[in-house]
């Protein structure tokens, strides 16, 4: 049986997809006080890619445009009732589930990656990212210690938000019998 | 799934500044953090 292929993911959505998951998983795994530049590096990676990707979901291809698969809670909800009822339809690009979680996931790494920089402007006076965590009140050690709190509690949301995530796409390769993640690779899926 | 030129040179420009703050802000960054305390530390006293 001949199976239509269709383009769905553009090489941007997909280099940013991995280049994402190995810059989160490098700055949560590297602590700072052992290895700095590497963690400070591959957050700022982490916050250059969340950018990219808002502009991209704004000026990009079809599927990757925001409104391709941004839908709102009541529809999410319905979603996941089917997918749990093992009834939930097939959508060639994010379905309104997994569109939730792009957002969600975009938001809170935003959040963990600002904090981060702000923790590390605390301890870097003279800086623009010293200028800003003074005008934000996070000066010296305590100011530091503060806003590191934050930041920590942001990257561990991350990690259950992936969690969420991988759980969400292997339910639904199976629901739908196909290999989500080799199409985050190819960038193509069934018609 | 085209993109227009326009899109490329908008995500190229903002690459580009995204580099060049992250390199303004973090090249002297050094590789061991507690290393770099220690001789911030030095440097007041």
């Amino acid at each position: 049986m001949v199976t239509v292929q269709v383009k769905v993911w553009d090489p941007f959505v997909r280099v940013f997809h991995w280049t994402l998951v190995a810059g989160f998983f490098t700055a949560y795994l590297v602590e700072p006080d052992d290895l700095e530049a590497l963690h400070v590096w591959a957050g700022y990676l982490v916050f250059s890619l969340v950018m990219l990707r808002v502009a991209w979901g704004l000026i990009g291809s079809e599927h990757a445009r925001f409104g391709d698969f941004v839908r709102g809670p009541a529809r999410v909800v319905a979603y996941l009732k089917a997918m749990v009822a093992g009834r939930a339809p097939r959508y060639v690009g994010h379905n309104p589930a997994g569109g939730a979680m792009v957002i969600a996931l975009l938001l809170v790494l935003l959040a963990t990656t600002i904090t981060g920089m702000v923790t590390f402007g605390a301890g870097a006076q003279g800086t623009v990212l010293g200028d800003i965590a003074a005008a934000l009140g996070f000066v010296g050690k305590q100011g530091k210690h503060a806003v590191k709190e934050v930041h920590e509690f942001f990257a561990n949301l991350t990690l259950f938000l992936v969690a969420a995530h991988v759980a969400g796409v292997a339910v639904d390769s199976w629901l739908h019998r196909e290999n989500l993640v080799r199409a985050m690779f190819t960038g193509r899926k069934h018609a | 799934m085209g993109t227009s030129k326009l899109a490329i040179l908008i995500m190229t420009l903002l690459a580009a500044g995204l580099i060049a703050f992250g390199v303004s802000q973090f090249s002297d960054v050094p590789m061991s953090g507690k290393k770099h305390e220690t001789h911030q530390e030095g440097t007041r006293e």
